[in-house]
C-alpha cells in the first residue's frame, strides 16, 4: 500500500484501522481508498491547520490520539483535520450497507435509560483525560517552539526539479500540504502522467517535463511555459542522477551526471538571480561531496562541484550588489532517495526524508545558508575525512553500491 | 397560428395543456435536459445501500462532492444521479447576485421535478394583494386538481382555513410516531388553538391509491426521485398528457433569451440553440411565458431594453418564501424504532392561523412537519456538540425522535427587491437579484417561530434551534411581472400589458407570494391564463 500524499489529511491504513476500532465499525478496503482520495484534496479545500492545531495533527493516529484529538478538536480546533477525517470515515460507512448498520447500532426501549448515564461518565472520564493531554501537549509545544521549524508557505510559488520521486516528489508534497503554489519539472512524459495520476485535481500544481540532461533543458522548459522569474520565491535544484553501475573513467556518464546534477543547477540559477528580485536558490548537493566514492562514479564529484560552485555564486552575487538571491546549500546525510535504497543493514544511517524536507523548506523560508542534515551525520563525515585518505579508502572501499 | 410556451415546468405544462383542450396547435420550448433515471424500483433507501453496486458513488458522487464537511450548515446534498438543478457553473446559469442565492432547473419538468408534493390553493385572504379572488381562481383549481392527484383527509381541522383542496385520494400512510404526535395534539388541542395552532393531515400531490400501478410504496426514496412515479411530476402525467396531442410538439434545446416586436406585439423568439450554442431567432404568433419567474424576468428585461429602451430595465418585484426550520426532539419517540417503510415528505402538516386578525395578512402561516429517515446523517452527527463517537451513538438513538416544522414565511412586493439588466450589450447577460430581508417580516417570524415553539413544548417535543434559509433559498420565485397597472406588469389575466400576444403563465405574475405551498396554484394560474387568453 501507497503511503498517504498528505499525511496531516490522510491516514494510512493502520490509522484507519484504529479510527474503525475507536468508532467501533469495521474497515473496509474499498472505503479506505474512497477516504484517501476524498482527503488528498483536502489541504486544498478546507483551512489549514497551523499552530498548536498543526503540532497536534503531525504525530501518528493511535486510538488514544483520536479519543483525545476528536473531544479537542470538537472543543477548540473546529478545523482540525481529525474532524474531517472522522466526517469522511461516517460518512462513508453510512453509506455502505453493513457500514450502517454498524453505525446506526443503538439501544432501544429501556436499554436507552441505562445507556445514558454511562455515556455520561464515559464523556466526564474522557474530558478529564483529554483536558491531561491537551495540558502536556500545550507544555511541549510551547517548550520545543523556538527549535521548530516553520513551514507556512501560504502564497508562496515554489519551483521544484526532479519532482517524480525522493526527495523532490517530498518536497513537492510538502510544499503543496503547506500551501505552497508548486511548479515542478520531471524528466519525461512517463514521469509526468503517473504523478499527474496520483496528484488530485485540486492541487495547486503546474508539471512540466524537462530534460536536464541537455544543456539549457531547464530555461527553456520554463520559458516555454511562461513561467516568470520573478514570480518565484523559492526555487529548489533537486534533481539528480547517479550512475552507480558505471566505470569512474566512463566519459558519457561522467558528462551527464554533471550535467543534471551541476550544469542545470547553473542553469536555473542564471534563469532566477536576477537584480532587485527577492528569492531564495536551494542547491541540494550531497554530505558525500566533502570525498570520493568508488561506486558514486561522478555523483560526489558533482556535488562537490555544485557546493563550490554554489558559495562562488554567492560571493559574486554579493560583489555585484544582488543581495536579492539567497543561496542555500544543503548537504543531506544518507536518506531514502529514489537512488538510494533503505537496507537492514544501513537502517540506522538513515534519516527521515519527510524530516529533511521539512527543514529544506523551514530554511529557504528563514534564509538559512548551509543545511547538513543529520548533523551528526556530518561530523562523521568530516571525523572520517581527517582521517586521510587510507582511512577513507579503507573504510569506503568495503562498502557496495 | 403559432403558439409558443417557453418553459416545461409546471407553468408550462399546464398552460400547453390547457391551450390544446381548447383546440389549439402549441410548441412547447424548453431546454430539456433528462434527470438519470432512478434505479432498483421498489427497494428502500437503506436497502439501496446493499444492492447498489457501488452505493458510495450513488450517494455521495464519484468524488465525494455531496459529502457535507464539518462546520458547513448545510444539511442535505442530493448526488450527483438527481441532476435536475442548475448551478452557478453552469453555462446556462443567468443570474447574479450577492444578496438572493436562488435554484434553478434547466430539466424539463423544472423545479417541479424536486416538489415537496404539498397541493394547497390560495384563499381569498391568501389573494388580497391580487386583483383577482378565490373565485375567480376556482375553476382553474377544479380543473387542476382534475389533472393532478392529491393524497389527503376529505374534511379535517385545518380544513376551514385550506379551501380550493379537492383530495382525489386516501391520506399517505402515517408512521407510529405521527400517530403519537396526532393524539398528543388532540390531547391539548385546546390550548393549542389559543396559540392559533392547528395541525392534520398533509394534502400532497401523490398516488395512494393501491390500485393504480404508480401507487407509493413507501419505499422511503421521495428526497432521492420517487422511483415509482408516484409523487406528482410534470414529466410523468401533465407533458405525457400534451404529448397525446397530435398538435403538440416538445422542442429541446432552447434557452430563450428574448423576443422581437413590433407595435407592442410579440413577432418572434430569439434563443440559444444549446447543441450547435448558435442564437437563433423565429417568428411566432403568440407567447405564453412560462420560464420559471426568475428566467421569465430575465426574458422579459431583455425584450424591454431591445424594445422600448425608454423604461428602465428592472422588475416590479423579486420575491420568495422565507423558510424557517426548527428542529425538535420529540420525548416519547425517544428508543423507539423507525418503520422500515414510509412517505418521506411531510405526512403532517401545521397551520398557524390568525382567526380574529381582521384583514391581516396572511390569515394562515403553513408549517410542515417532517421526520426523515432516508437522510444521510453526518452533517447531523457532526452537529453535535460532543465527540464523534458519542454523537453517533447518541444520534442514533434519537433518530426517531428527531423532527422538524418548517415555516413558509410570506413575501411581498418591496422597494429595492427587483431583478435588474446591467447594460454591457451582451444578448445573454445575466440579470442580477438584488433582495433585503425586511424588518417587517423578521419580526413577523420572531413572533410566529415563539408561538410554534411553545406549541411544541406543549406536544412534549423539545425545540432546538432555528435555521433560516438565505434569501433564494425558499425555492418559491415570483413577481417579476405581476398583475397590476402599468407597462411592466400584466392584466389579471395575465395579458402583458406592454405586448398583446404575450401572456405570463407562470409566477412571475403573482403580485403577492402567500405562505401556501405554490405549485398547485402556479399550475392554476396557468391554466386560468390558456383558457382566458383571446388568440
Amino acid at each position: 500500500m501507497e503511503s498517504p500524499l498528505f499525511p496531516i489529511w490522510q491516514p494510512d491504513r493502520r490509522e484507519y484501522d484504529a479510527i474503525c476500532a475507536y468508532l467501533e465499525i469495521t474497515p473496509r478496503e474499498h472505503l479506505y481508498r474512497k477516504l484517501t482520495g476524498y482527503l488528498a484534496n483536502a489541504p486544498f479545500r478546507f483551512p489549514r491547520p497551523d499552530g498548536f492545531s498543526l503540532y497536534l495533527a503531525k504525530p501518528a493516529l493511535t486510538r488514544f490520539r483520536i479519543a483525545r484529538l476528536d473531544l479537542a478538536s470538537k472543543l477548540f480546533f473546529p478545523n482540525h483535520p481529525i474532524r474531517h477525517i472522522l466526517g469522511g470515515v461516517i460518512a462513508l460507512h453510512e453509506c455502505d450497507g453493513e457500514g450502517y448498520r454498524e453505525l446506526s447500532a443503538a439501544p432501544t426501549g429501556r436499554a436507552v435509560a441505562f445507556a445514558l448515564p454511562g455515556w455520561g461518565i464515559s464523556l466526564v472520564v474522557s474530558i478529564a483525560i483529554t483536558s491531561g493531554w491537551l495540558g502536556w501537549n500545550l507544555v511541549t509545544y510551547i517548550a520545543g517552539k523556538p527549535l521548530r521549524p516553520k513551514v507556512d508557505l501560504t502564497g508562496k510559488r515554489i519551483l521544484i526539479t526532479g519532482a517524480s520521486r525522493g526527495l523532490g516528489r517530498e518536497l513537492m508534497l510538502q510544499g503543496l500540504q503547506q500551501g505552497a503554489e508548486v511548479i515542478a519539472t520531471v524528466r519525461n512524459r512517463e514521469a509526468y502522467d503517473e504523478l499527474m495520476s496520483q496528484l488530485p485535481k485540486a492541487a495547486a500544481v503546474q508539471l512540466l517535463v524537462a530534460d536536464l540532461s541537455v544543456p539549457g533543458g531547464l530555461s527553456k522548459t520554463l520559458e516555454a511555459g511562461e513561467i516568470a522569474a520573478d514570480s518565484i520565491d523559492i526555487a529548489i535544484a533537486c534533481a539528480g542522477i547517479k550512475h552507480a553501475d558505471a566505470s569512474i573513467t566512463d566519459q558519457s556518464s561522467l558528462r551527464e551526471t554533471f550535467e543534471v546534477n551541476y550544469f542545470s543547477s547553473v542553469d536555473l540559477a542564471n534563469w532566477l538571480c536576477r537584480p532587485g528580485h527577492q528569492s531564495t536558490l536551494v542547491l541540494i548537493s550531497s554530505i558525500g561531496r566533502w570525498h570520493g566514492m568508488h561506486s558514486s562514479c561522478g555523483y560526489n564529484a558533482s556535488k562537490a562541484a555544485l557546493s563550490i560552485w554554489g558559495e562562488s555564486l554567492e560571493m559574486e552575487l554579493q560583489l555585484a550588489g544582488n543581495h536579492g538571491c539567497n543561496i542555500m546549500i544543503v548537504e543531506p546525510g544518507i536518506f531514502a532517495s529514489g537512488m538510494m535504497e533503505q537496507k537492514s543493514v544501513s537502517k540506522l544511517l538513515f534519516a527521515s526524508r519527510r524530516n529533511l524536507a521539512t527543514r529544506i523548506l523551514s530554511g529557504a523560508l528563514t534564509g538559512k545558508k548551509v543545511l547538513r542534515y543529520p548533523f551528526w551525520f556530518a561530523l562523521l563525515t568530516w571525523a572520517v575525512c581527517m582521517g586521510g585518505r587510507q582511512l577513507r579508502n579503507h573504510l569506503f572501499t568495503r562498502s557496495k553500491p | 397560428m403559432k403558439i409558443v410556451v417557453v418553459g416545461g415546468g409546471v407553468s408550462g405544462a399546464h398552460a400547453a395543456l390547457t391551450l390544446l383542450e381548447r383546440n389549439f396547435s402549441v410548441e412547447l420550448w424548453d431546454v430539456g435536459r433528462e434527470e438519470d433515471p432512478f434505479p432498483e424500483k421498489g427497494t428502500t433507501f437503506h436497502d439501496l445501500k446493499k444492492s447498489l453496486d457501488d452505493p458510495v458513488t450513488y450517494l455521495l458522487g464519484s468524488d465525494l462532492s455531496t459529502l457535507i464537511p464539518p462546520g458547513s450548515e448545510e444539511l442535505l446534498r442530493y448526488p450527483p444521479s438527481r441532476n435536475y438543478l442548475t448551478s452557478r457553473e453552469d453555462d446556462l446559469w443567468g443570474f447574479q447576485s450577492n444578496s438572493f442565492f436562488p435554484f434553478g432547473s434547466c430539466n424539463k419538468g423544472g423545479l417541479a421535478n424536486g416538489w415537496g408534493a404539498n397541493a394547497l390553493a390560495f384563499d381569498d385572504n391568501d389573494l388580497a394583494d391580487w386583483p383577482i379572488s378565490f373565485a375567480d381562481m376556482e375553476a382553474a383549481y377544479r380543473t387542476v386538481y382534475n389533472r393532478i392527484p392529491v393524497a389527503g383527509p376529505a374534511d379535517d381541522e385545518l380544513a376551514p382555513w385550506l379551501p380550493g383542496v379537492y383530495p382525489s385520494q386516501p391520506p399517505v400512510q402515517l408512521t407510529a410516531a405521527d400517530e403519537r404526535f396526532l393524539q398528543a395534539y388532540y390531547k391539548k388541542k385546546d390550548v393549542l388553538s389559543g396559540l392559533g395552532v392547528h395541525i392534520g393531515k398533509a394534502r400532497l400531490a401523490v398516488v395512494t391509491d393501491r390500485q393504480r400501478e404508480d401507487a407509493c410504496d413507501y419505499c422511503d426514496r421521495c428526497l432521492w426521485g420517487c422511483p415509482k412515479g408516484a409523487i406528482y411530476n410534470p414529466v410523468l402525467s401533465t407533458l405525457r398528457a400534451c404529448n397525446a396531442y397530435k398538435d403538440f410538439r416538445y422542442v429541446p434545446g432552447r434557452y430563450v433569451l428574448s423576443f422581437l416586436s413590433s407595435d407592442n406585439r410579440i413577432t418572434g423568439i430569439r434563443y440559444l440553440d444549446t447543441k450547435t450554442r448558435q442564437i437563433q431567432q423565429e417568428p411566432c404568433d403568440n407567447v405564453f411565458l412560462a420560464a420559471g419567474a426568475l428566467a421569465s424576468g430575465s426574458v422579459f428585461l431583455r425584450t424591454l431594453k431591445e424594445n422600448h429602451p425608454g423604461i428602465s430595465p428592472e422588475t416590479e418585484g423579486l420575491m420568495d418564501t422565507s423558510v424557517v426550520k426548527l428542529p425538535y426532539v420529540a420525548l416519547r419517540n425517544i428508543g423507539r424504532t423507525a418503520e422500515a417503510r414510509s412517505f418521506q415528505f411531510n405526512r403532517l402538516i401545521m397551520g398557524i392561523v390568525d382567526a380574529n386578525g381582521d384583514g391581516k395578512w396572511p390569515r394562515y402561516l403553513h408549517g410542515e412537519l417532517l421526520h426523515l429517515t432516508s437522510l444521510l446523517y453526518h452533517p447531523l452527527i457532526e452537529s453535535m456538540p460532543l465527540d464523534s463517537r458519542l454523537s453517533k451513538k447518541l444520534f442514533f438513538t434519537l433518530k426517531s425522535a428527531l423532527g422538524t416544522v418548517s415555516l413558509f414565511f410570506p413575501d411581498r412586493i418591496t422597494a429595492g427587491n427587483r431583478q435588474v439588466l446591467p447594460d454591457n450589450g451582451d444578448p445573454r447577460e445575466k440579470t442580477l437579484l438584488n433582495y433585503r430581508e425586511t424588518d417587517e417580516r423578521q419580526r413577523y417570524i420572531r413572533q410566529s417561530v415563539n408561538n410554534v415553539r411553545a406549541a411544541l413544548w406543549r406536544l412534549g417535543c423539545i425545540p432546538k434551534g432555528v435555521i433560516q434559509s438565505p434569501p433564494g433559498g425558499g425555492i418559491h420565485y415570483a413577481g417579476t411581472i405581476p398583475m397590476g397597472d402599468g407597462p411592466k406588469r400584466c392584466d389579471p389575466r395575465g395579458r402583458s400589458n406592454l405586448f398583446s400576444n404575450l401572456y405570463i403563465a407562470d409566477g412571475a405574475a403573482f403580485p403577492s407570494l402567500p405562505s401556501k405551498s405554490i405549485t398547485m396554484s402556479l399550475a392554476a394560474h396557468a391554466t386560468r391564463v390558456a383558457t382566458h387568453a383571446k388568440l
